[in-house]
C-alpha cells in the first residue's frame, strides 16, 4: 500500500509539471502529422494505420524524452531530496521506480491520448477493436520505446555532464530509431532486437514493418523476443542509471 | 566588455562545443569521402549535419535555465534580462559561427545535402537562429530545462521533418519561421524584463 | 539612507496579501526587521531592493520614488543584497564570484573588483579558500561568500534575509560585528528570526504581522512593551495557564517557567524584560 501512494504521489508530482505536458502534446501532434504525411503511411481509418502511427509515435517522441530526462535520476542530489529519501525504510530503486513511473505517464499520455483518439474514430466507423488495439500498441510499441530512451538519458545523466548527456542520449536514440540497414555499419534495425516496435507490428498485427526484415518476415517469436528484450533492456538502462547516481552520490 | 567575458569564461566549454562538432563531422566527411560513394555518404551527412542544430537548442535550454542567483541578479544594476540575453547571443554566435565553418568545409567537399550553392547556408544558420530563438521564449515562459530541452526538440523536428521537406527552397524555407522566431524571441525579451516574474518563478520551483 | 515606507501593499494572485497598507519610516543604521514566517518581511525587502513593485502604496528613498524606474535603477548602484536562499556557482572560486557579482553590480575596474574582493573575503574569514571551488566548500563557508558579495561596491544599503542562517556561533558572532561596524555610516536592514542578533546590533526595529506593522520604532521601545509583564515562575509541575512562555528551565522540583503574563501565578518574581519578552508580549496582544 505504501508503494501504491508513492506511485500516486509521484504521479501528482508530474502531473503538476505542467508546462512538460504542454509541451509534449505538440510533439505527438508533429509525429501525428509525419505518421499521416509518410509515403508508407497506410492512413488513419483501420489497424495498419493505428499500428503505423504508434511506430511513428516511438520513433520520434522518444527523440525528446531522450533530451529531457537525463536528470531524472539526480535531481534529487541538487535539491537535497535524494538525502530525504535514502532515510526513507523504502529502498531507493522503489522510490526511483516511482520517479520513472510518473515521468513515463506524463510521456505516454498525450501520444496516447492521439491514438485512442483514432481509435474512436475507427469505432464508430465499425472497427470494434480498434480501441483495444491502440491500448495495445501503447503498451507493447510505444511504451518500451519510451522507456528505453528516458533510460538512455538517466544514465547518460548519471555518468557525463548534462549537456553532453543530453545530445548524446538524442544521437543514442536516433542511432537506434533511424539508423538505416542499408548503409554498412551496424544497427538494430531490421532484426528482432529493433527497438521501434517492427518485430511487434509485424509478428503480432500483421502490419508492415518500416524497416524490412533481414532474414524472411517477424514471426510472433520476434515480437515475443523483442518485448522480452526491450524489458532487458529498460531494466538494464534503469538499473545502471541508480547504480551511477548511488555511486556519483557517494563520491560527492 | 567585462561583463561579456565573464560569461564567455562561465560559458567557455560550451563555445568550443559546436567547434568540436563541426572538427567531428568535417573529420567524418573527409574521411567517408575516400572510402565510400556519394550516394552512400549523403543520408548519414543528412544526419551529421543536423547535430549542430540539436546541440544548439540543447545548448541553449542548458545554459538559459537552473541558474540559482537570479534574485542576487536582479538586484543589481544589471539584472536578470541582460545577463540571459547575453548567454543567449554568446551560445547562438558560437553555433552560427561553427554552422558557418561546417557549411564552407561540406560545400566544398561537395558534401553538404540538397547544395544549391552558396546560398544553402542559410539553411543550418537559419535553423539555429531559429530554434535558439524560440528555445529562449521557452525557457524564459517555463523557466525549465526539463521542459526547454523537450521543446527544442519538439522545434527541430517540426523543421527538419515537417517544414523542410515540403519547404525546398532555401530562403523562403528559412524566412516565414525566421520572422516568427524573432517575434518570439521578442515577446521573451519582454517578459524576461518582468524581475518580479523571474523571482517569483524561481522560487516557486 | 533614510526609507519611507508608505501605505504598501502587496498582492500575489490567489494568496493573501504579503503586505497590507504598511506604512513605516526606517532611519539610517542598523533596523531590525523580524516578525512571524509569512509576515512580508521577504516581500518586502524585495520591494525595497527593487526586484517586485507594490501593488499599491510607495517606497521613498532618500526622497526618490522607487516606482520610476531611473530611480530603481539608481538605487540598485548602492546596494547589497544577500537573499534568503542562495547558492553561488558551484564551479567557480569565492574570487571568482565576487568578481562576477562586481561585474553585475557594474564595478568596471578589474583591479578595484579584484581589491575588493580579496579584502572581503577576508573579512569574512574565507582568505585560506578564496582560490578553491565553492563546491567543495561547507555549508557556513557557502553563506559567508554570500556575505560577502552582499558587500560588494560598498552599498550604502544593505539588505540581508537571514544572513546568520547555518553559521557557526562563532561566525554569527563575527558577522554581528561586521554588519555593527558597517551600520555606522550606512542603511542595513537585517531579517532575521534570531532576535539576539537584533538585540545587540540593532537600535531601530520594526515587526511586522501579516503584512502590517505592528511596531516600529527603538529597540528599547519594543523590549519596554514587556516590562511589568515578565516574571519566573517558582518550580512547578504544569506550565500556567494565560501566560506566554518564553523558556522552561527543567530543576529536580520542577520546571521554572520564564512567562510573560499579566496574571502570574503565586510565587512568581518580576524580571527585567529583554527583546524575546518583548516580542512575544507584542505578538500576545494581537
Amino acid at each position: 500500500m505504501r508503494i501504491l501512494s508513492l506511485v500516486r504521489i509521484t504521479l501528482l508530482m508530474f502531473y503538476r509539471r505542467k508546462a512538460l505536458w504542454i509541451a509534449s502534446i505538440p510533439l505527438a501532434l508533429f509525429a501525428l502529422f509525419l505518421a499521416y504525411a509518410s509515403p508508407m503511411s497506410p492512413g488513419f481509418s483501420n489497424t495498419d494505420g493505428l499500428v503505423f502511427t504508434g511506430q511513428v509515435l516511438a520513433m520520434f517522441t522518444p527523440l525528446a524524452y531522450a533530451a529531457s530526462f537525463s536528470d531524472l535520476m539526480t535531481a534529487g542530489r541538487r535539491t537535497g531530496m535524494d538525502e530525504l529519501e535514502s532515510t526513507s525504510p523504502l529502498p531507493m530503486a522503489v522510490i526511483r521506480s516511482a520517479h520513472v513511473l510518473g515521468a513515463w505517464v506524463i510521456c505516454i499520455s498525450s501520444s496516447l491520448l492521439f491514438l485512442v483518439l483514432i481509435a474512436v474514430h475507427q469505432a464508430f466507423k465499425g472497427n470494434g477493436k480498434a480501441i483495444l488495439v491502440a491500448l495495445a500498441v501503447a503498451l507493447v510499441i510505444l511504451s518500451p520505446s519510451m522507456l528505453i530512451a528516458m533510460g538512455i538519458s538517466a544514465l547518460l545523466g548519471a555518468l557525463l555532464p548534462t549537456i553532453v548527456a543530453r545530445i548524446l542520449a538524442v544521437l543514442a536514440w536516433a542511432w537506434l530509431a533511424f539508423y538505416t540497414p542499408l548503409l554498412p555499419l551496424p544497427t538494430l534495425n531490421g532484426g528482432p532486437l529493433a527497438v521501434i516496435g517492427d518485430p511487434i507490428a509485424q509478428g503480432w498485427f500483421h502490419t508492415d514493418p518500416i524497416y524490412a526484415p533481414a532474414n524472411g518476415p517477424f514471426t510472433v517469436q520476434s515480437g515475443v523476443i523483442s518485448l522480452l528484450w526491450q524489458a532487458c533492456i529498460i531494466l538494464l538502462l534503469f538499473t545502471g542509471a541508480n547504480i551511477a547516481s548511488n555511486h556519483i552520490k557517494a563520491q560527492v | 566588455m567585462a561583463f561579456v567575458g565573464i560569461q564567455l569564461k562561465r560559458l567557455y566549454r560550451l563555445v568550443l562545443l559546436p567547434f568540436i562538432l563541426t572538427a567531428g563531422v568535417l573529420l567524418a566527411g573527409f574521411v567517408l569521402e575516400s572510402i565510400w560513394s556519394l550516394r552512400r555518404i549523403r543520408p548519414v551527412m543528412m544526419v551529421l549535419t543536423q547535430v549542430p542544430v540539436i546541440a544548439a537548442g540543447l545548448s541553449t535550454a542548458f545554459v538559459l535555465n537552473g541558474d540559482p542567483i537570479v534574485e542576487l541578479a536582479e538586484s543589481t544594476p544589471t539584472g536578470w534580462r541582460k545577463v540571459q540575453v547575453t548567454r543567449l547571443l554568446i551560445i547562438t554566435g558560437a553555433f552560427l559561427a561553427a554552422a558557418g565553418l561546417l557549411f564552407t568545409g561540406l560545400h566544398m567537399m561537395r558534401l553538404w545535402p540538397r547544395d544549391m550553392g552558396w546560398v544553402s547556408i542559410v539553411t543550418p544558420v537559419g535553423s539555429i537562429f531559429i530554434v535558439n530563438c524560440l528555445v529562449f521564449l521557452i525557457a524564459v515562459l517555463t523557466t525549465s530545462m526539463p521542459t526547454s530541452s523537450l521543446a527544442s526538440i519538439a522545434i527541430w523536428l517540426f523543421l527538419c521533418f515537417i517544414w523542410d521537406p515540403y519547404i525546398t527552397d532555401p530562403v523562403r524555407q528559412r524566412l516565414i519561421p525566421l520572422f516568427i522566431a524573432a517575434a518570439g524571441a521578442i515577446f521573451g525579451w519582454n517578459m524576461c524584463g518582468d524581475a518580479e516574474r523571474n523571482v517569483v518563478r524561481v522560487a516557486a520551483l | 539612507m533614510f526609507i519611507s515606507i508608505d501605505h504598501l501593499t502587496k498582492d500575489f494572485r490567489g494568496r493573501p496579501a504579503a503586505l497590507n497598507d504598511l506604512t513605516v519610516d526606517l532611519p539610517q543604521g542598523m533596523i531590525g526587521l523580524i516578525g512571524p514566517n509569512g509576515a512580508g518581511k521577504t516581500t518586502l525587502m524585495r520591494i525595497l531592493t527593487g526586484i517586485i513593485k507594490p501593488t499599491e502604496g510607495k517606497v521613498f528613498i532618500d526622497g526618490q520614488d522607487l516606482s520610476l524606474p531611473a530611480n530603481r535603477r539608481n538605487l540598485k548602484r548602492h546596494l547589497g543584497y544577500l537573499p534568503q536562499h542562495i547558492t553561488p556557482y558551484d564551479n567557480l572560486s569565492p574570487l571568482g564570484f565576487l568578481d562576477y557579482i562586481g561585474i553585475l553590480k557594474m564595478i568596471g575596474n578589474k583591479r578595484v573588483r579584484q581589491e575588493q574582493a580579496h579584502t572581503l573575503l577576508e573579512q569574512v574569514g574565507l582568505d585560506d579558500v578564496m582560490n578553491q571551488p565553492i563546491g567543495g566548500l561547507s555549508g557556513g563557508m557557502r553563506r559567508r561568500v554570500g556575505i560577502a558579495q552582499a558587500l560588494m561596491g560598498d552599498p550604502q544599503l544593505l539588505v540581508v534575509d537571514e544572513p546568520t542562517a547555518g553559521l557557526d556561533p562563532e561566525e554569527r558572532m563575527r558577522f554581528r560585528t561586521l554588519l555593527a561596524q558597517l551600520g555606522q555610516d550606512r542603511t542595513v536592514i537585517l531579517s532575521t528570526h534570531i532576535l539576539d542578533d537584533v538585540a545587540q546590533t540593532c537600535p531601530w526595529v520594526c515587526v511586522l504581522r501579516f503584512g502590517r506593522n505592528q511596531y516600529d520604532g527603538p529597540t528599547e521601545g519594543l523590549i519596554h512593551e514587556a516590562a511589568g509583564h515578565t516574571w519566573v515562575t517558582p518550580p512547578i509541575a504544569a506550565p500556567p495557564d494565560n501566560a506566554t512562555i518564553i523558556n522552561a528551565e527543567p530543576t529536580p522540583q520542577g520546571t521554572r517557567y520564564r512567562i510573560v503574563t499579566d496574571t502570574p501565578p503565586a510565587g512568581s518574581v518580576e524580571t527585567a524584560p529583554n527583546l524575546e519578552d518583548g516580542y512575544m508580549a507584542l505578538a500576545s496582544e494581537r
